[in-house]
């Protein structure tokens, strides 16, 4: 069967094509196409591993941002608080303050009034003491006129020293 | 009968004429050219049509088995050293031609554009290429050795795919049953049979050679190297076949199927219209069918040939 036998130059022509197609292939064609659709591959698996890992540092970025916040937070409540201590300290502690100097700008003045109206009561003994030597001295002028004279007398003093 | 066998011999053998069409009886050829070596050992290359209708030229004339024979001087004929470029050679070369172009053509485009990702034609070339790289090459005979044998088995997918979807289209340039003769798949199983036992290792020598099995079955007859020695050659020579058979019996049901159309024309107009339609239905089904045979024939050709590459690698420490 001449199905079944190979034909010599049928034989010559394939080994000759197959030949040059696998020659020319294997030097130019297929290791290129390889080697790029491989180094593509390694490209991509790169990059997904670089987007992977910088997604990565975002969002510790990101929680170190928030982090921050929170502390700036924090900070700004304590800040708030502590200013308020401070105040209500300052308010109480001028208050008190007023209050020592109201109580000493009171006994000053006090001791003022004290030394006023005792220097009043001085003056005016004085002057009574004055005024009854004047008196006394009037009655005795008058004594020795008239008993009514000096009656009158007296009594128009004490009237005038009313 | 005899007509349709002949229609059908025709149709799956060589031809020293590209036959193109018949139009009103008159057949529209390309003669392509015959080489030949005569007894003299002088080459001679002259056109095909020289020899048509009988005719001799320069001394050849073509038999009655359709090849050309040198008359020789005392009346009998002698098969000269005959190269010529027949419809079979012609459909190599372009076969050949194509793949060769098609892939360079991808290769240029992976060079211009690095690391990138192709659209369109060498987009559709690299899912098969890839397809094929990692699920057989990859798969079958790992990743470092892999890299070594990708382009022979990659070759040999594309050779024998275009060659099969080329003996598909029925009409010119295409047609001629490439895969389905027995001088294509015998080199390329001849290829493989070399790859494997050229690069095969001192392991899947002493296999073959010396196996580890009970001394008496190698040892006075070498029963088991013979055995696998046989085995080397019946490898290539089941990818032979196997490539031939399913390739020539597609051929051959679809052309019988298409010439029952033309042998019932005697039967009357009810039973050939009939068959004619049952026939055009069941040729349609067929060429679908190897369709799929063509890409899987030269799929299970490089899965086989890759199984049997690895095992040639077997350095024994792996197993």
């Amino acid at each position: 069967m001449s199905l079944f036998t190979p034909d010599f130059g049928l034989l010559f022509w394939m080994v000759l094509c197959f030949g040059i197609v696998l020659a020319v292939l294997a030097k130019w064609g297929f290791p290129v196409i390889l080697q790029a659709v491989n180094s593509r591959k390694a490209f991509i698996e790169d990059s997904l591993e670089q987007a992977r890992s910088a997604r990565e540092s975002l969002e510790q970025l990101e929680q170190q941002r928030l982090a921050t916040v929170q502390k700036a937070h924090e900070e700004s409540t304590q800040i708030l608080k502590d200013a308020q201590q401070q105040k209500a300290q300052i308010l109480a502690q001028a208050k008190d303050e007023a209050q020592l100097l109201g109580q000493r700008m009171m006994e000053d003045t006090k001791a003022e009034l004290n030394r006023q109206r005792e220097q009043v009561v001085k003056e005016m003994r004085q002057q009574t003491i004055d005024m009854a030597l004047k008196i006394a001295a009037g009655v005795m002028k008058e004594e020795l006129k008239d008993q009514e004279a000096q009656r009158k007398t007296i009594e128009r003093a004490l009237e005038m020293n009313d | 009968m005899n007509d349709t066998q002949d229609i059908i011999n025709e149709h799956i053998g060589d031809s020293y004429n590209w036959h193109i069409a018949t139009i009103h009886g008159v057949h529209k050829e390309l003669h392509l050219p015959v080489i030949v070596r005569g007894q003299d050992g002088q080459w001679h290359m002259f056109s095909s049509g020289r020899l048509a209708h009988g005719q001799s030229w320069e001394g050849f004339v073509i038999d009655s088995q359709g090849k050309v024979a040198e008359m020789m001087p005392d009346g009998t004929l002698q098969r000269p050293i005959d190269l010529s470029v027949t419809k079979n050679v012609a459909g190599l070369m372009m076969s050949g031609l194509l793949v060769t172009m098609l892939i360079l053509y991808c290769a240029r485009w992976y060079r211009k554009h690095p690391l990138q990702a192709p659209g369109g034609l060498v987009g559709a070339m690299e899912l098969v290429t890839c397809y094929i790289y990692d699920n057989v090459v990859e798969n079958i005979i790992g990743r470092e050795k892999g890299m070594r044998f990708a382009p022979y088995l990659l070759t040999a997918f594309y050779f024998i795919l275009t060659c099969n979807l080329v003996g598909l289209i029925p009409f010119f340039p295409f047609g001629m049953n490439l895969t389905g003769n027995i001088a294509v798949t015998v080199t390329l199983a001849l290829a493989t049979f070399l790859v494997v036992n050229l690069t095969a290792t001192r392991h899947y020598w002493r296999d073959i050679l010396w196996p580890d099995v009970p001394l008496l079955l190698k040892c006075p007859v070498p029963l088991m190297p013979v055995i696998e020695i046989l085995g080397m050659f019946t490898k290539p020579f089941s990818l032979t076949v196997r490539l031939l058979a399913n390739i020539m019996a597609g051929h051959i049901i679809i052309i019988s199927i298409i010439c029952m159309i033309f042998t019932t024309v005697s039967m009357g107009s009810v039973m050939h219209s009939g068959i004619t339609a049952v026939a055009v239905a069941m040729a349609i089904f067929m060429n679908m069918m190897e369709l799929m045979v063509a890409f899987l024939q030269a799929f299970v050709f490089v899965t086989l040939s890759a199984s049997y590459i690895s095992a040639a690698q077997a350095t024994g420490h792996t197993e």
